[in-house]
């Protein structure tokens, strides 16, 4: 009778024990290879968003993150990733961010990113993320790791107070929920206080080392690739690089691409997303605003995270595609309010190194479609990053940062105007 | 029983409209799909009408009405 | 902390493993320790209906409650008499609060949805099913608490499979020997472990990684062809199939699973659908205890009734009157939108159309070849039909042209 009893039960024991070596015991599965750090680099998987290991991976080798939201999809030519590729950068970009991604989840990762700490990266700013309401719990929620969230739960008796307790409120305040022993812990930094040292062992032990385990064998399985898409677009450049020879090229390619419309908007997310439903849109953003959002509290935690780790950052304010600001009727001041509000909490802080490409003499095929950089868009910014490329390390002098809470407050984040 | 047995395969056969239904007695009437919901209900009904008995729809476990042997027997029960 | 729908966390399993175990080893030694299990019971009801909002909750105590009290009145009542009339206002009264709920949508009242919870549906089945064996008087005695552990027993309470009283009486009554028990073990460990796979890992795969990017893909066709039209809703059409599937046959698994390491075998609810030959052969294969209800509980009286009543001669219209009917029914069963009523009516036509074929082959045996290859492609039509009417029931339709 035993050896029945054994003879059910026991494939599923071993099963059990299998499954909780592979998710607990402390082995460090190498999966990460040098090949997968390189697929991972221009994926925008989810996965390499919401994990850590890759990302840290990539820290040692020679690559430097970009990260932003959906226009990183947007590969071109001109795209950062071909360019590198095609002019041999020494350091190649790290794309992390997908469409619906804004400051939040963003500080989340960068939080994350451990070996992140005394090198450079580049963020990209979308004027839309500044709306009324902020981000989207849905979109939050959808992109909150698991990972980073035990992260910043255990390394919330460091960093700034202040912000810790704004991010875990705001976390809350989104509606997350990961689990009761979670929650609380949350709800304590949100109060200021230290979590119980039953919650950090609970969160170390259990929670964070499985999810590790799980980030390590399954943060890199058959990722999304787009390895040809830009080896197709790096293929398109001419041999040697010259901006003039670059600028009218861009120019040229994104003439033929959107011939279908007189906005320059690309033809193949006119036809898909636009054509049908255009008119609806004439005319809707007369009273759109970008000054007045909690998304400039969200803004400041991201600041922080950079801050914590001495992070030396390009930020990039990206560009709206001027014939649709003309055709959806917004005024000219929603975005240089916007510049003057964001530039304000970045220059006060001592994020000096900002490139706007919201405001520039030449704007012709500055986007790809609507609120996305693209073609001679993407040029100008490679323009910059050309040199800033040339090396990963912070340099200590731009890391002077003097961090202020004042930025954390609904005062701030309901500012419209900005007195320099 | 024999009797019973006759009328039941001519009760089948009619309902069924297949003449080789109840050669064998023991012939599983559902899983070989003689009977489907619809002729089982006809097969009850007539079988009421014929031998004057009430078999109520959740008296009818499908497993003990399954072959004519099987039906024969609740018939005689029910009588 | 939040209600956890069954099986669906790694946390469900390991509270109910845990509250299992008493009862395993009970029945291991041929005990049934029936206070224990009223208790898992309890705290198992707990987990599922009353964490964080306790709405649910309490709905289900009234619920019960309300049954309850239809069930007893009308057995006392059937004692001496058998009015039809009371009988169908008996009916009515049981199905009234999940004709509420489902009406919710419609109606958009808040207060009507604080009725629901989960699982209502597949407690008004089993309710309903004991008021009709009261009357024709196959269930003669039921006690309170017999009447709500069949009605509560938690492995099948949020989705079935839909038990019957008489089958699941006679399984608590006994205590299986050490044998039976070992096999049932068996039968439950497989059971649970091809569960997981398919709810877990294939489910998973179909419903949580292909599925939202079909859709997505699909619906970026909206207004852009005739119809929204394209191979991508071809594709959605049987990923959706496959999910629907593989989720509910692995949940349907563990709750058979679950139910025998209790000494309880409920029935099956798929049997290798994919492979049916027509779409008959599909109501026998796929969700078994619903259709079994419905044939018996809708399609198989009303068929009696119309035939004893000769309210009909032709037995092909009776038989498609039938058909339409138990469809419509389930149609509005699933819920007041319209793609769950054509889901509904195409079965019914499919139904119709199958009976017409199966009636010209028996006339013309001689002339239609059977074979291997016709087999197969019976089960390959059979397949597409039964994907297609699910791409109905998915909503998908909706989508791409109303909403």
């Amino acid at each position: 009778m035993k050896k029945k009893l054994w003879m059910i039960f026991g494939p599923v024991i071993v099963a059990i024990a299998a499954l909780l070596i592979l998710l607990w015991a402390p082995i460090n599965f190498k999966t990460v290879t040098p090949q997968k750090v390189r697929q991972a680099a221009t994926s925008l998987d989810i996965r390499v968003l919401k994990g850590e290991s890759v990302k840290n991976a990539a820290e040692k080798e020679n690559y430097i993150p970009i990260i932003g939201s959906s226009e990183l999809s947007r590969m071109d030519p001109f795209h950062p990733s071909s360019m590198a590729q095609k002019y041999h950068w020494k350091n190649k970009p790290f794309l992390q961010g997908n469409p619906g991604t804004a400051s939040l989840t963003q500080a989340m990762n960068v939080g994350g990113m451990s070996n992140l700490k005394g090198n450079k990266a580049v963020f990209i700013i979308s004027p839309q993320w500044f709306s009324k309401s902020g981000v989207q719990a849905d979109a939050f929620k959808y992109f909150l790791s698991p990972l980073q969230l035990t992260g910043f739960i255990l390394k919330s008796n460091t960093g700034d107070k202040a912000m810790n307790k704004y991010v875990a409120g705001r976390i809350l305040d989104l509606g997350v929920s990961k689990g009761p022993i979670e929650d609380d812990a949350l709800e304590r930094i949100s109060e200021g206080k230290q979590i119980t040292s039953f919650q950090r062992f609970y969160i170390e032990t259990f929670v964070r080392s499985s999810l590790q385990s799980q980030d390590n064998l399954f943060g890199s399985l058959s990722m999304n690739d787009h390895e040809n898409m830009i080896n197709d677009a790096a293929s398109k450049l001419p041999d040697s690089y010259n901006y003039k020879d670059l600028n009218k090229l861009a120019t040229k390619m994104a003439k033929h691409n959107s011939r279908d419309n007189d906005m320059q908007i690309g033809d193949s997310f006119y036809k898909r997303q636009l054509r049908k439903r255009i008119r609806t849109y004439k005319n809707t953003h007369r009273h759109v605003k970008y000054t007045s959002s909690p998304e400039y509290n969200d803004f400041q935690a991201l600041l922080y995270m950079f801050a914590r780790n001495k992070v030396e950052v390009m930020f990039v304010i990206q560009p709206i595609n001027p014939h649709w600001v003309k055709y959806t009727g917004m005024p000219k001041s929603s975005i240089t309010n916007f510049d003057k509000k964001i530039k304000y909490q970045l220059r006060t802080q001592g994020f000096n190194n900002i490139v706007d490409l919201s405001n520039v003499k030449n704007s012709n095929y500055i986007a790809e479609d609507t609120i996305h950089m693209g073609w001679r868009g993407w040029l100008m910014l490679d323009h910059h990053l050309k040199g800033y490329y040339k090396d990963k390390k912070a340099n200590p002098e731009n890391t002077q940062y003097k961090m202020d809470d004042y930025f954390l407050s609904n005062e701030w984040a309901q500012t419209k105007n900005v007195t320099k | 029983m024999d009797d019973i047995k006759e009328k039941i395969v001519g009760i089948l056969q009619d309902v069924t409209g297949l003449d080789n239904v109840g050669q064998d007695a023991d012939q599983d009437l559902f899983k070989d799909g003689v009977l489907d919901s619809m002729a089982t209900v006809e097969v009850l009904v007539t079988l009421q009408d014929d031998f004057g008995i009430q078999v109520p729809v959740s008296e009818f476990d499908r497993s003990q009405w399954s072959t004519v042997n099987k039906i024969a027997q609740r018939v005689q029960e029910l009588e | 902390m939040n209600n956890i729908t069954p099986y669906s966390s790694p946390h469900y399993f390991i509270y109910l493993m845990l509250l299992l175990l008493p009862i395993m080893i009970g029945l291991w030694f041929g005990k049934r320790f029936r206070v224990y299990d009223f208790i898992a019971t309890v705290i198992i009801l707990i987990i599922t209906f009353f964490g964080g909002n306790m709405s649910q909750g309490i709905s289900l105590i009234f619920y019960v409650l309300y049954e309850m009290l239809l069930v007893f009145t009308y057995l006392s009542y059937r004692k001496k008499h058998n009015n039809f009339w009371i009988f169908t206002s008996y009916v009515v009264l049981a199905i009234i609060p999940l004709v509420f709920v489902k009406l919710d949508p419609l109606l958009k009242n808040q207060t009507i949805s604080l009725f629901a919870f989960l699982g209502i549906s597949y407690l008004t089945f089993k309710a309903v099913e004991i008021i009709m064996e009261i009357r024709d008087g196959v269930i003669k005695d039921i006690k309170p608490y017999e009447f709500v552990r069949f009605l509560l027993f938690f492995p099948t309470i949020s989705s079935g499979p839909i038990d019957r009283f008489r089958r699941f009486q006679k399984d608590v009554m006994n205590v299986p020997s050490r044998d039976e028990y070992v096999e049932l073990l068996h039968s439950g460990v497989n059971k649970l472990m091809q569960g997981l796979l398919y709810k877990f890992i294939i489910g998973y795969f179909f419903g949580t990684l292909l599925l939202p990017k079909i859709q997505i893909l699909t619906l970026s066709y909206k207004g852009q062809t005739p119809l929204g039209l394209s191979w991508a809703l071809v594709a959605y059409m049987y990923v959706y199939s496959m999910y629907l599937f593989f989720d509910f046959a692995g949940y349907s698994l563990f709750a058979v699973a679950i139910s025998n390491f209790m000494g309880v075998k409920t029935p099956m609810n798929f049997r290798a659908p994919f492979k049916s030959h027509n779409i008959k052969d599909f109501w026998n294969r796929w969700h078994i205890t619903l259709s079994f209800w419905f044939r018996d509980f809708i399609y198989m009286r009303l068929m009696f009734t119309v035939i004893k009543h000769k309210w009909l001669k032709n037995r092909v219209t009776i038989a498609n009157v039938g058909y339409i009917t138990l469809f419509l029914i389930m149609g509005f069963w699933h819920g007041e939108t319209w793609y769950y009523i054509v889901y509904g009516i195409f079965h019914a036509c499919a139904m119709i159309t199958n009976d017409a074929w199966l009636r010209y082959k028996k006339k013309h045996r001689k002339q239609i070849p059977s074979n291997k290859f016709t087999e197969a492609f019976a089960i390959f039509l059979t397949f597409n039909v039964v994907c297609f009417s699910f791409m109905i029931f998915s909503g998908i339709l909706n989508k791409l042209w109303f909403v």
